[in-house]
């Protein structure tokens, strides 16, 4: 909302005041003030200069060269282009070094084909008055010479750019901001500009002329309609071109302009038709019918829905209610009878049919958020009196507004009643404020208060449409006693105790330290690891899955999907990180970075709920050294997670590889991940051919682990063993093993006779594997493992009868299941 | 030979061992010049046929200056080698010196990216003033992301909030605020929670991303007041900007709280003397505030009249862009290694 403080200040005295203070006032209440603009400011040196003779230009033909008296000791020589001026016009000189508002450089004194110009003459356009300008602006002949444009203009103003919150509607006028510093500074509106006009009616009344019908009241609760005769469409007067050009508004003509006018003076939207354009001479607000068009002031075609109520005519509709007139009966300068609407709609329904047409109007956007009840026959009066002065003044003759104007509907005298007690009020500022003061704080913005004790009975006014319950009534004392006079005090601290949940089983949101923390200690230590942290969109785009090459009937198929994305690209919920992932490889790839290690903690939506997750990428060097480099493998990303998995403690876990490969990876590199039957995540090489369609020339190795199977492992303290007291033996042993039979068989064997508990199980303490070999010496189809087994008993010494035994049953057993042999 | 003939070859072949000791390099070169003399066939054992021919009386000292001579040539060979044991361990270090201005392996590491940072700051400050973390979903339902915080279906309030909506009629929270509505729901009164997260608006520009991370306070209890909302964001304030840092409460609007409250914080560049930064008001823009509306309360079934509460919210995004000089919100979400480095 602009607000134009000479135009303020036709309601309220603020000439006076500093406009910088008036807008920190205003901000400080809850209107925030986001921008001032001060026209004229820097325009000084533009000013008024009479032509004293015009020749032509000896070198072109399309200039002539002017001879100008600015006030100066001198004439001075101006190049123009224009053509529409003669001698003696006055009309606007920028000056060398001035910097007209509607130009973006500085005039400069220059040769223009072999002629010094000392400046230049001025469109109205230049000087930023109109969007678009033939010639120059010719000015009246008594504007003083050499006096600063703005100020003979008497166009100097400066205007406040209000940034709204949806509830302060009233504010959408001048006479609503008016208010809101007359109880700001305790100032009074000006009496005379209150008043509603009076002028003399016809002696017809309008129902002759005009009839109207509401069939739908609750879409519109009241509406008027007055008829205007001899009417004279025409330019409007300055003064009037001005005031709209200084909220941002657009001259159309004399009686168009009015009706914007009375929209930012009172917030009042009127809509004129062409009464000769109208079938029947009828008005009936109704709801559209199915197919139903209309053409717009826009020249837009509006198809109607049944829901939108409309203006129509005999047969058709003329307007979609408090949103946009129909181009058909707008009117020109044509017309001589108009008709001319002033009504409150449903702001719901407005806001419905504006919404569903994509249209936000001046209009719709005060019937949206409701505007004065209470003001809409005075609105009406005071369109039609200024009709009747801005004709009378400019083409010198008067129209005829018919007697008795039609109407459904009445003015809202007042709003229901509130009931606040002054206790409230400070208990919930945490600031005694008496009754008294209270009632001070809410008369000042016209809320009619009784006080009865410490309760206060309060009626709202008709423009405050947001006053409904005595919680906004508090907030206004709030704003008015002032935000920055509240204490500042502290509350008693509540989550020291638990938050405990109630009956309702299916709600939990609380997380407890310990989950965050461990959530926390995995970004730390892949930090630590050297990787980089990523955050990505939760979006991906419907191509996005089948760049992995997911099978039709994949669950990751069942993304939710954006009605109204921002790009193509943002069309779905991510049902997996990887893509995102592998676009932030692509990015590093393009900076010229080949080395990646990313990782991502972000959530995975399905329909039934959103997973956290953990996904990682590495491509490249580990760690790149001068003394030689390691690169990132699939043995690498495995190890990483394990650890990974530290927090939860999830004790003895396996991999293997998925009985359904997953298509995006190696099928001989990928793996997943178990913790017992949980499955746990899947890590695993790039294809070949994805990697080849993405156009990466690496190998890339990608994890997403499952983190709420994880967080579900719980996790527990870790306690203490105590330190062996007695000696361990280690055996080597290197293994003759069928060369396609995974390893994972083997400790599975050994495990699994460990726990038998026999000569074996009882002093088998560990294993580890420290060489995989093949090559001479070892037979074809073969390979040999070398692993070091470690013996312990807690209670003795081992024996060498004891270990032999032991190793005797783990040959054996080895042999027998998983065909292992002594090399 | 007498025995003064044998005292003086015994010293002149000492002083021989010794001076040839002295001379060599090798310590096995040391050891057949040793040998040289004391070996079984040695020059001075040798000289043992002699001590044998000696009269009686003699034997003695004779014996004597034998000892006498083998000694100064084992130690000679004893400090021989002990020498040539140190210069040797010598060369070997001196070898095995490295230039330790190479560059060390040394992983690139971050402290995590900037979002996260600043976020986990943020909650830090909170959790230490009490607050408990909650977690909702992010698809929600109209239910808790607009009606049950007092937004009407087709009210203007709602165009505040561009929404992601969903083909299946969900949609993408557009605050973290349904996450007070679940756990006001949920959970057992008094409540003092913050809900972090990611929230989601059809908005795409140098300040506004469609996804970005907010974090929002609720408290609810008996007796509590605006003056109580006051205190606390300034407590937060001073805790996350620096003593003394001054905020100021300004009237504005948020359907779910009434009274509501913009809050300013004074600008951190400039403390308030106005800069680029801060459009030259002194203030910058980062919480919304305030007490929490009625309808609110009553639309999870909390008695207005018994308890009343307070909620703020603020932009993760936004305060890491002003403490980490970020000028557009996009480069949060590229991962380009590069930038994320620098963190």
């Amino acid at each position: 909302m602009k607000v134009s403080i000479k135009w303020l200040d036709e309601w309220i005295e603020v000439a006076d005041l500093d406009p910088q203070e008036l807008a920190h006032r205003l901000t400080m209440a809850g209107l925030e003030v986001d921008a001032i603009e001060e026209i004229g400011a820097g325009s000084d040196d533009v000013v008024v200069a009479r032509i004293d003779a015009i020749e032509e230009h000896p070198k072109a033909d399309r200039l002539v060269v002017c001879k100008v008296d600015d006030g100066g000791d001198e004439l001075r020589t101006v190049v123009c282009g224009a053509k529409n001026m003669k001698a003696g016009d006055r009309v606007p000189l920028a000056r060398p070094g001035s910097s007209p508002p509607g130009i973006d450089f500085d005039i400069g004194a220059r040769k223009v084909m072999g002629i010094h110009s000392q400046g230049m003459l001025c469109s109205a356009e230049e000087l930023g008055l109109a969007e678009e300008a033939e010639g120059l602006m010719i000015l009246d002949d008594d504007a003083p010479i050499g006096e600063p444009i703005f100020d003979a203009l008497e166009l100097r103003d400066t205007i406040l750019e209000i940034d709204l919150t949806p509830n302060r509607s009233d504010c959408l006028s001048h006479l609503g901001v008016a208010r809101e510093v007359a109880a700001l500074y305790d100032r009074e509106l000006r009496q005379q500009r209150l008043k509603v006009p009076e002028f003399a009616t016809g002696t017809s009344a309008t129902k002759e002329a005009a009839s109207l019908e509401v069939v739908d009241a609750k879409g519109c609760p009241h509406y008027r309609l007055a008829v205007v005769e001899d009417v004279k469409v025409t330019d409007s007067p300055q003064w009037l071109r001005h005031r709209l050009a200084s909220v941002g508004l657009r001259s159309v003509n004399s009686v168009v302009d009015i009706t914007n006018f009375i929209l930012m003076d009172v917030g009042q939207p009127l809509h004129a038709f062409d009464l000769d354009r109208l079938e029947g001479q009828k008005i009936v607000v109704r709801r559209a019918e199915e197919g139903e068009k209309l053409v717009g002031i826009d020249h837009g075609e509006y198809e109607l829905s049944t829901e939108d109520l409309v203006i129509a005519d005999a047969s058709k509709p003329v307007a979609i209610a408090g949103v946009m007139g129909g181009a058909d009966s707008e009117v020109s300068d044509k017309t001589t009878r108009i008709l001319l609407e002033c009504a409150f709609f449903d702001p719901t329904t407005v806001r419905k049919s504006a919404k569903r047409h994509g249209l936000h109007t001046d209009s719709s956007h005060r019937f949206e958020r409701g505007i004065d009840a209470g003001a809409v026959a005075a609105s009406m009066q005071r369109a039609l009196g200024l009709l009747v002065d801005v004709q009378q003044e400019g083409a010198g003759s008067k129209p005829v507004v018919f007697a008795d104007p039609l109407a459904s509907g009445t003015d809202e005298e007042a709003r229901a009643s509130i009931e606040l007690s002054a206790r409230r009020v400070s208990s919930l500022l945490g600031v005694e404020v008496e009754a008294a003061k209270c009632a001070e704080y809410l008369a000042g913005i016209g809320v009619t208060v009784e006080v009865e004790e410490s309760t206060l009975s309060c009626l709202a006014p008709t423009y405050r449409r947001d006053l409904e319950r005595p919680v906004d009534l508090v907030e206004e004392i709030a704003r008015l006693y002032g935000y920055d006079n509240i204490p500042t005090t502290l509350p008693r601290i509540v989550a020291g105790e638990r938050h405990r949940r109630s009956s309702n089983e299916k709600i939990e949101t609380v997380v407890s330290r310990q989950e965050r923390g461990q959530l926390e200690w995995v970004r730390k230590f892949l930090l630590g690891q050297g990787f980089l942290e990523a955050i990505n969109y939760s979006f991906m785009g419907d191509d996005d899955l089948d760049r992995l090459d997911l099978a039709d009937d994949d669950r990751r198929r069942q993304a939710a999907r954006v009605a109204n994305p921002l790009v193509a690209t943002q069309t779905r919920m991510r049902t997996t990180l990887v893509p995102s992932l592998l676009d932030n490889v692509k990015t590093n790839f393009a900076r010229r970075r080949h080395d990646v290690a990313l990782f991502e903690m972000g959530r995975r939506y399905f329909p039934e709920r959103e997973m956290r997750t953990l996904a990682m990428v590495v491509t490249g060097q580990r760690l790149r050294h001068w003394s030689g480099e390691q690169s990132w493998d699939f043995y690498d990303l495995k190890g990483v997670v394990e650890a990974a998995a530290k927090p939860w403690q999830v004790g003895h876990t396996r991999w293997s590889r998925p009985e359904v490969a997953e298509p995006y990876l190696h099928p001989g590199v990928q793996a997943e991940w178990f913790s017992g039957d949980e499955r746990l995540g899947i890590i695993g090489q790039l294809h070949p051919a994805v990697a080849q369609k993405e156009g990466l020339e690496q190998s890339l190795f990608f994890a997403e682990i499952d983190l709420e199977a994880l967080v579900a492992c719980g996790g527990a303290v870790a306690v203490a063993r105590p330190a062996p007291k007695f000696p361990a033996v280690v055996r080597d042993f290197a293994l003759l093993y069928d060369d396609d039979r995974p390893y994972g068989d083997l400790r599975n064997a050994l495990d699994e006779l460990a726990a038998e508990g026999g000569e074996f199980g009882q002093i088998f303490e560990g294993l580890e594997l420290f060489d995989v070999y093949e090559g001479r010496q070892v037979p074809e189809g073969k390979k040999s493992l070398a692993i070091k087994v470690t013996y312990r008993s807690p209670e003795r010494t081992l024996e060498e009868a004891q270990v032999e035994a032991a190793d005797r049953q783990l040959l054996s057993h080895l042999e027998r299941k998983v065909d292992a042999h002594l090399r | 030979m007498d025995i003064q003939g044998l005292q003086s070859k015994l010293e002149e072949l000492a002083d021989e061992a010794v001076g040839k000791l002295a001379g060599v390099e090798q310590k096995e070169e040391a050891i057949q010049v040793k040998n040289r003399y004391l070996g079984r066939s040695g020059s001075v054992q040798e000289l043992m046929t002699v001590l044998r021919e000696l009269p009686n009386e003699d034997k003695p000292v004779a014996g004597q200056a034998i000892n006498q001579a083998k000694q100064a040539i084992q130690g000679a060979f004893d400090a021989r080698l002990k020498e040539l044991a140190q210069r040797e361990l010598e060369r070997k270090m001196r070898e095995e010196t490295l230039d330790v201005t190479l560059p060390g392996r040394k992983p690139e590491v971050s402290l995590g990216h900037p979002l996260r940072q600043v976020e986990n700051e943020l909650i830090a400050i909170f959790e230490e003033m009490g607050f408990a973390v909650a977690e909702g979903p992010e698809i929600e339902t109209d239910y808790f992301n607009f009606e049950a915080l007092n937004f009407p279906p087709d009210h203007p309030a709602r165009d505040m909030q561009d929404t992601f909506m969903l083909t299946d009629g969900r949609l993408l929270r557009t605050h973290t605020s349904p996450v007070q509505v679940r756990t006001m729901q949920a959970y057992e009164l008094p409540i003092q929670i913050i809900s972090p997260g990611r929230v989601y608006r059809c908005d795409s520009d140098l300040t506004h991303s469609p996804v970005f991370h907010q974090i929002e306070g609720l408290l609810i209890d008996e007796e509590v007041s605006m003056a109580d909302l006051k205190g606390t964001l300034t407590e937060f304030a001073q805790r996350c900007f620096g003593e003394g840092t001054q905020i100021r409460f300004r009237p504005s609007y948020f359907p779910f709280t009434e009274p509501s409250a913009e809050v300013d914080v004074e600008c951190i560049f400039c403390h308030g003397d106005g800069c680029r930064v801060c459009s030259d008001t002194g203030w910058l823009e980062i919480l919304g505030s305030g007490m929490v509306d009625p309808n609110v309360f009553e639309a999870s079934g909390i008695d207005p009249e018994r308890y009343s509460g307070f909620a703020f919210g603020l932009g993760v995004e936004r305060i890491a862009m002003l403490t980490r000089g970020i000028g557009d919100i996009r480069r949060f979400f590229e991962n380009d290694q590069r930038f994320l480095e620098q963190f």
